[in-house]
């Protein structure tokens, strides 16, 4: 027998050796577009009276030796050359615009502060201000998950209980057609009124956002499932709850985790809104804060710390998925 | 010759008759008209008859996934009313739950009816039997049509149904893992003795497993005639009778 890998390779076309060193080549371009950036920061002049630190440096170098290891491991192992080749040529265009970037900024001040500063400062400001950073980040990721488990868990038992109960959908869907499709951020004037803390009306506003995607999709998966499948199991003996959650369920996943991603990001927008507009803590806040004092370059760390912090949440959401939906693999594209 | 077992159900259609409505235009298709059999308990029946004459709709009214427009369906003398495991049906396509591994569709019955720790042995065994151990943790959709057929005939199974309905479960089997599966189904059902009732379009297979063979004819679906096959088992498909009861057949269906 052969394993999986072994397979992949034969499986594979064959490439002439000019192809081969070719592919080589571009595993090793980002290393030298970064380089590149490390050769432009230090020795090209700097604009006006414009200063540098260390920690560009510091940071450029530290994912140059990640490639570098890679490239290294790559001459050992396929499956690592095969991804460092398919990721190459994004990772070289990164650098470029970290080079294009600092060119039009530090080195001749064609972009210029205090709108436009360079990645140096922004790296200066992110570590000045960690403590502040990362309680930021805390704050906002408890508001996003208490919203989202909230909106999440009642968006399945509401579309759960309309797709296996007739009654309860003729009541319940008329709310949804009207109210769903409103932005959950419209209600915020009203929540802030309302609501006993910001907090707990900024939870509801994401959990209502949620609310909605999850719903639809999970009542659109319920309602798509072939028939056969609950007439096998009955004859098999399955009856109530055992159609719902061994039945109804599974096979509505894949519609239902459409619903829950698409949850995800009507809950990160909601979060920065409710935090822009009223809660008092939180990376939104921050931003707004830091706007108000012209400090551009902390709003700007800001910015970059939600985009990390929500790739990383979508991320482990996309894995939960992909762990969760096995058996689709190879039937889907 | 019945099986030995007892645990087979008494079923009696009495002028069953089905009328479906249809979507396309404002008619009805009469898929069967007074239907009448009486089955006893542990025979074994094979269904054969032209494409589109009912088969599959007899079979599900027999399941009580369906309700006939006319008539009475009785398993030991109670009148038929929604699914229930004591008929277990066989679809025409295996309809293997595809989020669940091989295992996990064969054990669902005893998962649900809470009967998997006693059943798991003997699980293994058909598994087996049927030559897919091998693939217990695949997924439906990385089976071939035959194992996939296979694997839904022993998710069935492993209930032990007190009435046993097959439609086409061989269909997709090559001639020789066919005649296999024909004797494992034969030495099932004469351990087990359970009533079963198996629709097909092969009369060679009918005649070989039958008691008895019902041969229907088409719209509306009418049960053409009933033939005893008076024959030992394990039948030998050369014997001269076989060969008379096989033309016989065919000579009905018009061929
Ligand atoms: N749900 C339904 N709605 C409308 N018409 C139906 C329905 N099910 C079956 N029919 C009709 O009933 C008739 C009998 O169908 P059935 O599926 O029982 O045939 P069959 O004997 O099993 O055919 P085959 O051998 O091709 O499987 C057909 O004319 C079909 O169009
Ligand atoms: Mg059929």
């Amino acid at each position: 027998m052969i394993t999986r890998d072994e397979l992949a390779e034969l499986e594979r076309s064959p490439r002439t050796r000019t192809r081969v060193v070719l592919d080589r080549l571009v595993c090793a371009l980002p290393l030298a577009a970064g380089a590149l950036v490390l050769v432009q920061y230090y020795f090209v002049p700097n604009h006006g009276g414009n200063v540098i630190t260390e920690q560009y440096a510091i940071f450029i170098a530290f994912f140059m030796a990640l490639l570098f290891v890679a490239l290294f491991a790559s001459l050992f192992s396929n499956a690592v050359f095969r991804r460092l080749r398919f990721k190459a040529p994004f990772y070289t265009l990164v650098f470029c615009i970290f080079l294009g970037w600092d060119y039009l900024t530090l080195k001749t001040g064609i972009l210029i502060l205090p709108f436009f500063p360079w990645p140096d400062r922004i790296l200066n400001a992110m570590t000045g201000d960690a403590d502040m950073l990362l309680d930021c980040v805390k704050n906002s990721l408890i508001l996003l998950f208490s919203g989202y488990f909230l909106g999440s868990g009642a968006g399945l038992l509401t579309g759960i209980a309309c797709g296996v109960n007739k009654k309860f959908d003729y009541w319940i869907s008329p709310v949804m057609k009207i109210l769903g499709p409103i932005p959950s951020v419209t209600w915020l004037p009203i929540i802030v009124v309302l609501a006993s803390s910001l907090f707990s009306g900024s939870v509801f506003l994401i959990a209502l956002g949620v609310w909605y995607p999850v719903t639809l999709s999970t009542l659109t998966g319920i309602s798509n499932i072939r028939k056969i499948y609950f007439e096998v199991a009955q004859t098999l003996g399955a009856g109530g709850r055992q159609l719902i959650f061994r039945v109804a369920v599974p096979s509505a996943l894949p519609n239902i985790f459409q619903g829950l991603t698409q949850g995800m990001s009507v809950a990160c927008t909601t979060l920065l809104v409710a935090e822009m507009m009223g809660v008092k803590s939180g990376l939104g806040w921050y931003i707004t804060w830091q706007k108000s004092w012209a400090e551009f370059a902390k709003m700007y760390s800001a910015i970059i710390l939600i985009c990390l912090t929500f790739m990383v949440v979508n991320q482990t959401l996309s894995l939960l998925r992909k762990r969760i939906l096995r058996w689709r693999e190879g039937m889907t594209q | 010759m019945r099986a030995e077992g007892g645990r087979g159900g008494h079923l009696v259609m009495d002028h069953v008759t089905k009328i479906f409505a249809r979507s396309d235009l404002n008619a009805t298709t009469n898929a069967l008209d007074d239907i009448s059999l009486d089955v006893p308990p542990g025979e074994f029946v094979s269904i054969v008859g032209r494409s589109g004459c009912g088969k599959s709709t007899l079979l599900r009214l027999i399941a009580g996934l369906d309700s006939p427009t006319k008539g009475r369906l009785l398993l030991d003398g109670k009148e038929i009313r929604g699914a229930a495991p004591s008929r277990g049906l066989v679809f025409q396509n295996p309809a293997l739950f595809p989020w669940r591994t091989i295992w996990d569709n064969v054990t669902f019955g005893p998962q649900m009816r809470g009967t998997y720790r006693e059943k798991k042995e003997e699980i293994s065994q058909l598994l087996d039997v049927v030559g897919l151990s091998e693939f217990k943790n695949s997924y439906p959709h990385q089976l071939s049509g035959g194992m996939a057929q296979r694997a839904a005939l022993i998710r069935t199974m492993v209930n032990e149904p007190d009435v046993f309905l097959l439609d086409e479960p061989l269909g997709a089997l090559d001639a020789f893992t066919r005649m296999k599966m024909q004797d494992e189904l034969l030495n099932l059902w004469r351990q087990r003795g359970n009533t079963t009732i198996m629709v097909t379009h092969d009369v060679e297979e009918a005649v070989y497993l039958g008691n008895c063979v019902v041969v229907m004819s088409s719209r509306p679906g009418r049960v053409r005639e009933r033939i005893v096959i008076d024959l030992e088992y394990p039948r030998n498909r050369n014997s001269a009778g076989f060969i008379d009861y096989r033309s016989h057949i065919l000579e009905i269906l018009g061929l």
